[in-house]
């Protein structure tokens, strides 16, 4: 491990958050994990088939992420909660221990891991045609897991959450509500790409980006980091739209380096929905995804600032590490 | 409300009318042409982009109107105009005036329940592999598993967004309660079905009958009748603890309801059964009636039983000698025993809730007689 990454803040997060997620998120859950978040059980669970049907499947999807300590990729395991807990301790106000946030960050994860289980789905016409890449979990198993993760994270968020009220109400709140907005914006996404609908304009593409790919990873993180210093709400909001931009930049960055990514792409290699889309009829993507990122990073560094000044640095610091890391790990592909 | 005259939109067959008490009828036929309309009206509205500008507070490109009318609106939309009986809407409603609050002013709740509903078919018939719904191709059918996923889950958390941006006259305290009910009740329905995803794939049966009754307490009561009674209970005012018990009215009857349905699958109760016959053989699904049967069957009935759950057939010989082992164990009898019990308490439950009037815990006990009786 490269002393660069050793001191990288969210790297660093990431990995001590790992165990903390496992308290919350137990690979083999009992009768009290059950009592917490559902109720106390009438008749009694069958552990080992939640443990076969959920936690399993659950964890075969997080084991197989590389840890933070391989440097800060896309897929980074728990890099959202390694950028909220960095988030918080760029704000003013911050927790001496963000990951006393522990429960909330757990949430974060589940939504991100939700998101990515599907995206292992084709859109066949039923599930034998729509098996996709995902070959050890049987597809019902994967849906339900999937969408069951997402609700999880806002139950558990209302109910036992370290925040106080009304931080707590607004950030469970948020966390219900973002799912519906991402449904719509991958429903676009993923039709759009098999009816080869065009982006119009620059405007459009950014729209893609914001509906499609942003809200829950990086708003949530933007939203909770400001729950848990007690931002005042027009903080928070700038803070949340700061996060919106930098996930756009993110997201049209990575889109740029995979265009750079020689011969054919599989699933793995091509992360990015956009590239799904045709491309703008006026004009060329690369020119607009340049743009694109650049106007949406300048944005969230801007309105990050007015936050305050180490969030910007921190941000800034995220996209570089990022297209670091994933330039090194296309070096070693090739090697 | 007024009686309404059968619309065009009420195509359904409404021969179950006659499975209902006089004044369930009443209360239902007077609220169900209203609720029909908010239902479908408040799917509009929310499919509208000026809807889904007002969540975003910018650019939605006009282009996407036309693909989110295809592709997440109509394949959505179509399970609820093919809709048998919006009976629980018509409960979120009945309640909110038994409680003393007019539906007409806050009509967001009595579509949720409505809708909620309809997203988790879509769900379902994801996760079963179906072709058909309500005699018409299932969403995944028009546009793709994983494409209905996403709309169905767009739709299923669309109530949080609906409460806040439409909450009518429901106060903040309300709209709070309700989300936070409905954000649990998503949750612990997903916890339930993976017990009834994951137990058709294990190489083992042994599980016990109280474990199949806990799924179903989660899988089966809520989006049913559990979260509709809850929806209507706090969106008319009711306290905790009146809530708590419209909650559990909603759970003991869920059960109820689940156990009959099971039996119903193998043993229907006439012609005109809406279902095909045995499906759960045929799905290789776990239920109570099966665990019973193994409990109580010898182990030579119990193998044949698996071997034929295994084996996924439509073969009507086969599926007709799994109903008789299961009918020669005794399986149906301890169920229907089971299922009388939950009845019961729904019954006393009824009985108990002294913050409604008589004639509201009549309509309630004759809703708990159609639900358990209904024969079609």
């Amino acid at each position: 491990m490269s002393v660069a990454r050793a001191q990288s803040p969210v790297a660093d997060h990431a990995l001590r958050f790992g165990p903390r997620f496992e308290h919350h998120m137990p690979r083999h859950i009992d009768d009290a994990w059950l009592t917490r978040f559902v109720d106390a059980p009438r008749f009694g669970w069958d552990v080992h088939g939640l443990h076969a049907g959920f936690t399993q499947p659950l964890y075969r999807f997080v084991d197989a992420l590389p840890l933070a300590d391989a440097g800060v990729m896309p897929h980074t395991r728990h890099l959202r909660a390694g950028l909220a807990c960095a988030l918080m301790s760029a704000l003013p106000g911050a927790p001496a221990q963000p990951l006393r946030f522990d429960l909330e960050l757990t949430a974060l994860e589940l939504h991100a891991l939700a998101s990515s289980m599907l995206d292992h789905l084709d859109n066949g016409q039923d599930l034998a045609a729509s098996q996709g890449r995902e070959r050890a979990c049987a597809l019902p198993v994967l849906i339900t897991v999937a969408y069951s993760a997402r609700q999880l994270a806002a139950a558990m968020l209302w109910t036992h959450s370290a925040l106080p009220s009304p931080r707590r109400e607004r950030v469970a709140q948020r966390f219900a509500r973002l799912p519906m907005l991402q449904g719509v914006g991958h429903t676009l996404d993923l039709w759009g790409s098999q009816a080869r609908l065009v982006h119009e304009d620059a405007s459009a593409l950014e729209a893609h980006l914001r509906w499609m790919l942003t809200p829950l990873d990086f708003e949530l993180v933007g939203e909770l980091a400001a729950a848990a210093v007690g931002l005042p709400a027009e903080g928070t909001d700038k803070l949340v739209q700061a996060a919106a931009d930098l996930g756009v930049a993110w997201h049209a960055t990575r889109a740029l380096a995979e265009q750079d990514r020689p011969g054919p792409r599989t699933p793995e290699q091509a992360p990015s929905q956009i590239l799904r889309w045709k491309t703008l009829a006026q004009g060329t993507p690369r020119e607009a995804l340049t743009a694109l990122a650049q106007r949406a990073r300048e944005r969230a560094l801007a309105r990050a600032g007015d936050v305050s000044r180490d969030a910007a640095a921190l941000f800034d610091r995220f996209l570089c590490e990022t297209l670091a890391g994933t330039a090194a790990a296309r070096h070693e592909e090739r090697a | 409300m007024t009686a309404a005259a059968p619309s065009k939109l009420e195509a359904f067959n409404d021969n179950f009318l006659s499975d209902m008490g006089p004044r369930l009828r009443e209360a239902y036929t007077s609220r169900l042409a209203w609720c029909r309309r908010t239902v479908l009206d408040t799917v509009d509205e929310v499919g509208r982009t000026g809807f889904l500008r007002d969540l975003r507070g910018g650019h939605v490109p006009e282009a996407w109107q036309s693909t989110l009318d295809d592709v997440w609106v109509a394949p959505y939309r179509a399970y609820m105009e093919r809709s048998g009986k919006m009976l629980r809407p018509v409960l979120v409603a009945f309640l909110m005036d038994a409680l003393g609050r007019d539906p007409r002013r806050s009509p967001v709740p009595v579509a949720l329940a409505e809708m909620i509903h309809s997203a988790s078919l879509l769900l379902d018939d994801i996760v079963d592999d179906s072709r058909l719904r309500r005699g018409g191709p299932t969403a995944h059918a028009r546009v793709g598993i994983r494409v209905s996923g996403t709309v169905a889950s767009a739709w299923l958390n669309a109530g949080f967004e609906m409460l806040r941006l439409m909450p009518g006259e429901l106060t903040p305290a309300q709209v709070d309660a309700l989300m936070r009910e409905i954000a649990w009740e998503h949750w612990v329905t997903g916890i339930g079905t993976v017990i009834d995803c994951v137990w058709p794939t294990l190489d083992s049966l042994a599980h016990r009958p109280g474990e199949y009754l806990q799924s179903v307490v989660h899988r089966s009561t809520s989006y049913t009748y559990r979260l509709p009674l809850k929806i209507g209970a706090i969106a008319g005012g009711a306290d905790e603890a009146q809530v708590a018990q419209l909650a559990q009215l909603g759970e003991e009857l869920g059960i109820a309801f689940q156990l009959i349905d099971d039996i119903l699958n193998l043993q229907p109760g006439d012609d005109h059964w809406g279902k095909t016959v045995a499906e759960d053989i045929t799905e290789g699904k776990i239920t109570l009636l099966v665990l019973l049967t193994l409990q109580h069957a010898d182990a030579d009935a119990g193998r044949q039983l698996v071997e034929i759950l295994r084996a996924k057939t439509r073969d009507p010989e086969q599926l007709t000698r799994a109903v008789r082992i299961i009918g020669a164990s005794g399986a149906f009898e301890r169920a229907r025993e089971i299922a009388q019990s939950h009845v019961q308490r729904t019954l006393r439950i009824v009985e108990g809730m002294s913050f409604l009037g008589t004639e509201h815990r009549q309509v309630l006990a004759e809703f708990v007689d159609y639900v358990v009786n209904r024969s079609r």
